[in-house]
């Protein structure tokens, strides 16, 4: 019997950006806080709604959600009729239309097939769901080890889920200093219940909250990233 | 008597096409990732023996945006399907049971024999559709 090391990533509910310019793709990122770290942090199938709320009035959309009144439960539909737009309308946005990567959303340019052209000041808001390889699990004995990548940092390794000869890398980032107490909080869960065998949740960031297996955080985990060597692509359907 | 789970699955179908069902040893268990907010796959070592490729099992559960209420569709940051699909898996896998068979149904959709249905009734009712990839 062995336990199970259950992650899941940072993700608040939702995140808001405030655009900066006129151009379509985000001037920032998403806030650290909201997704840990935004490098890699490229899932689409993980923002399940976006809205764009006009600043002034200023941008062009021609997509917005309907409800179809004549289903007992309303389900979503996106128009591709021009909107009217007006100070603090808000315009819901078809998120499996748009581009992201890096924490940073791109959004379609208004057209027949739907989009929103921005304007300075508009505020983008995402709403984040469990999409690819926002949780994931490991059963203990594919743990190979962890190490210090900086004072702040540190990695674990574990055998590639897809069997690759490189590993699977978890990076957690934590606060200084902190490595010995990231260290016992993986023995811990390695070790608990040696008679039984359970999912031990280590790390879980769902709802932007961050708790973890030892109560009060005393690691100071901000965020985990995670690099299967499969990838998206590489996984087995 | 070698004292492991073995883990079984079947998808809808008859049993009777390629890879309707699969069954591994639950030591072979590599881990899980979520795909997507209704699926989440889990991995074992290849019944091949290269050690080079996955087997995969996609299982396909809910999603709590598919909630019907306004509030249930776009406040969906506390989705656990996918830690209860996997919490239910480990204890299945981890089920300690002495002397028993240790034949473990993680999900099996399977309808026939027409007359007896599933070969089992347990295993994960979250689990709404299976999916098996032997490479």
């Amino acid at each position: 019997m062995e336990n199970y090391l259950y992650f899941r990533k940072l993700r608040t509910v939702k995140s808001t950006h405030e655009q900066d310019g006129t151009q379509q793709a985000m001037t920032a990122a998403f806030p650290a806080a909201d997704i840990g770290v935004a490098a890699n942090n490229d899932n689409l199938n993980e923002i399940a709604a976006i809205s764009v709320t006009s600043k002034d009035g200023g941008g062009t959309g021609h997509a917005s959600v309907l409800f179809d009144p004549t289903t007992i439960v309303p389900t979503l539909a996106y128009s591709t009729d021009a909107r009217a737009i007006a100070t603090g309308s808000v315009h819901w946005i078809e998120p499996s239309s748009q581009a992201y990567a890096n924490g940073i959303l791109t959004l379609d340019v208004h057209g027949t097939a739907g989009g929103y052209t921005l304007d300075d000041d508009d505020i983008i808001t995402v709403y984040w769901k469990t999409g690819l390889e926002t949780a994931f699990m490991y059963p203990v004995s594919a743990l190979k080890g962890m190490v210090a990548t900086d004072t702040n940092t540190t990695t674990l390794h574990f055998a590639s889920i897809v069997g690759s000869a490189t590993d699977d890398v978890v990076t957690i980032e934590h606060g200084n200093a902190k490595f010995e107490d990231v260290c016992k909080m993986i023995n811990d869960a390695c070790n608990a219940y040696p008679r039984d065998g359970r999912l031990i949740t280590v790390i879980d960031g769902a709802d932007g909250i961050m708790n973890t297996l030892h109560a009060g955080n005393p690691a100071g985990i901000t965020s985990i990233e995670y690099a299967p060597q499969g990838g998206a692509a590489g996984m087995a359907t | 008597m070698r004292e492991e789970n073995y883990l079984y699955f079947a998808n809808a179908g008859g049993n009777d096409t390629d890879k309707d069902m699969a069954m591994f040893p639950a030591s072979t268990f590599r881990g899980a990732v979520t795909m997507s907010s209704t699926t989440t796959e889990f991995f074992f070592a290849p019944q091949d023996g290269t050690g080079t490729t996955a087997n995969g099992v996609l299982l396909t559960h809910s999603d709590i945006a598919s909630g019907s209420s306004e509030t249930a569709t776009m406040v969906i940051g506390d989705n656990n399907q996918h830690k209860l699909v996997m919490e239910e898996f480990a204890q299945l896998a981890s089920g300690n049971r002495k002397n028993t068979t240790n034949f473990t149904v993680i999900r099996d959709l399977n309808t026939v024999p027409a007359n007896e249905g599933a070969i089992s009734a347990t295993g994960i009712s979250d689990v709404s559709a299976v999916a098996i990839t032997i490479d």
